[in-house]
């Protein structure tokens, strides 16, 4: 049993924490964005970045204090972010992941009639879910036109 | 603060006894429990849903919301949803006010009377509103002093809403509009809605518990928060038949009808009319209440029953997504096909269900047996078992810390 009713955090820091993340400015964010924007999501989750090579992409993955796994795929080539996948126990800022096609989810999300626990997107250019579970959540989001020749989407887990 | 803790936890038993007095005079019932089926059971009505809203396989109870001890102090709300994919009653403050008023309910406050409000995300948008405690009851089973949320409670406005709850760019659904329905009846598998999570001071966010001063200006922080004063499945807090739910379905028509029902049965192995008989238990990962769902050679690892979503939704990309209504399926002819469930203690069970071209459905008909729409085909995929699948069946819905024969809880069974 917990001994404390509400415990709480210091008052002035935790308020500076909301808002940095309040303010999370959509134009650095990382689908079809670049690595800048990568090293600004994991600054978020105050998580480290760790880099996996392969030859055609560099993978980002950031595991917050909380659990958030953040995992951004990003073509060698072109330097941008071409596929994400996040999971845990709380969201990650997905408004700042989707970046400039956060609106094409609010959009989908006005629309949507059906399931308060899935959202998809299934357009040519871009595919997007998000699964809300009894405890925690899973996405993912990729570009499919952007994806490097040679990479199979079945390994950007 | 740990004494004001302790003194709200003495009172509990009192107010429960009182309350039981309270509730069944403010219904014209106050004779107790028995063993009758009236008592731990409610009916479920399959319609359009609040006026306007046009809900489709949406299963909805009545609930009688009071102030925690005060039988002057009552309202009955209609058009609740009935969900297996959430935990703890949110009700739409814009469906108060006919008996009771946000203000009648008593706030889950800090020593200083700063209210804890809730962020409620969903995948399609959230919710925010404060977490007070009221009376409920379902059927004739009461839940005294619940931790609930109410929904868009004008107290707390949504300008106050932190960065955190809208990390993910969907809808505030804190009207009985968007949200489609008067309140949801989180009935699924967890005691809290969040539970560990949100316990931990150093780990809280804003996107769930938030502490908000009420003067101006008026600010919210995170907060961690005690489960006791989490909001809370109501089932765990009845006297008895607390170990869980079930969900009984009555068969319609495959072409679809204008409404239907069920029945919302509250314990398992408690009465002899509730008990688990031949039903095959399937243990839940407990760390995400997900059971395993292989289709089409494709393992769903992530997936789960849910009277909250009104379809199957599952990844099929050979069935084609209406063009009007992209949520659904739209096949050219009617689908049979199958699936099977898993539970992490192995148990397996096939399952057979049929799609229909949604855009051939009749917009009066609020309930639609082979509605199915395309969910996530990614890794982390899930097939989300809709009302659809509960049609026709009895579904038990086991709650965490409780045991079904030798599996323990979460767990699902049918």
């Amino acid at each position: 049993m917990q001994k404390s009713f509400l415990r709480f955090r210091a008052m002035a820091g935790s308020t500076l924490v909301v808002v940095t993340l309040a303010v999370s400015p959509a134009s650095r964010a990382a689908l079809g964005g670049d690595v800048a924007s990568i090293v600004h999501d994991h600054e978020t989750l105050r998580a480290s970045d760790t880099v996996t090579s392969t030859v055609l992409y560099d993978l980002h993955e950031a595991q917050s204090p909380a659990g958030v796994r953040v995992r951004e795929y990003v073509d060698r080539a072109s330097g941008k972010v071409f596929a994400l996948t996040w999971q845990g126990p709380r969201l990650p800022d997905v408004n700042a992941l989707l970046g400039s096609y956060a609106s094409r989810y609010q959009a989908a999300a006005k629309e949507h009639h059906g399931s308060h626990h899935t959202l998809s997107i299934d357009d040519p250019d871009l595919k997007v879910s998000v699964l809300r579970l009894q405890r925690g959540w899973q996405g993912d989001a990729y570009l499919p036109n952007a994806i490097p020749q040679g990479v199979d989407r079945a390994e950007l887990r | 603060m740990e004494g004001k803790f302790i003194g709200t936890r003495a009172l509990f038993s009192f107010l429960t006894a009182c309350t039981c007095f309270a509730l069944g005079a403010c219904n014209g019932s106050g004779s107790g429990r028995s063993s009758s089926d009236t008592v731990h059971a409610v009916p479920i009505v399959l319609d359009a849903g609040p006026a306007q809203i046009g809900a489709v396989n949406s299963p909805f109870v009545t609930v009688t919301l009071c102030a925690p001890g005060n039988a002057s102090k009552c309202q009955t709300i209609d058009h609740v949803l009935v969900d297996t994919g959430s935990s703890g009653f949110r009700v739409l403050a814009g469906a108060l006010g006919n008996g009771v008023n946000p203000t009648d309910l008593v706030a889950i406050t800090d020593d200083n009377g700063n209210a804890v409000v809730e962020c409620t995300q969903f995948a399609d948008g959230y919710m925010w509103g404060t977490v007070k405690r009221a009376d409920l009851r379902i059927g004739g089973e009461i839940a005294s002093d619940v931790p609930i949320q109410v929904s868009g409670d004008p107290a707390y406005p949504s300008s106050l809403i932190p960065g955190a709850c809208i990390n993910i760019p969907g809808a505030e659904e804190d009207s009985v509009d968007q949200f489609g329905a008067n309140a949801v009846l989180g009935v699924g598998n967890y005691i809290q809605d969040c539970g560990s999570g949100c316990t931990d001071a150093g780990s809280q966010d804003g996107s769930a518990y938030n502490i908000c001063t009420n003067v101006t200006p008026m600010i919210c922080e995170p907060v961690a928060v005690a489960p006791s004063a989490q909001v809370t499945n109501p089932v765990a807090l009845f006297a008895a038949d607390n170990n869980g739910v079930q969900i009984k379905m009555t068969t319609v028509d495959a072409d679809g009808a204008v409404s239907g029902g069920g029945t919302l049965v509250f314990g398992i192995d408690t009465k002899s009319d509730n008990a688990l008989g031949s039903a095959t238990v399937f243990a839940l990962d407990p760390d995400f209440g997900t059971l395993f769902t292989m289709y089409a050679g494709t393992p769903l690892n992530r997936s789960f029953l849910d009277t909250g979503s009104n379809a199957y939704f599952f990844p099929d990309a050979s069935i084609p997504i209406c063009s009007d209504q992209t949520d659904f399926f739209c096949p050219t002819s009617a689908l049979a096909a199958s699936a099977q469930i898993e539970g992490l203690n192995g148990s397996v069970t096939t399952v057979d269900f049929s799609v229909q071209n949604a855009d051939a459905m009749s917009s009066a008909d609020a309930v639609e047996p082979d509605l199915a729409g395309p969910a996530p085909a990614a890794d982390l995929s899930a097939f989300d078992w809709g009302l659809p699948f509960f049609i026709g069946r009895r579904v038990v819905i086991g709650l965490e810390n409780t045991s079904f024969g030798s599996v323990q809880g979460p767990a699902d069974a049918f």
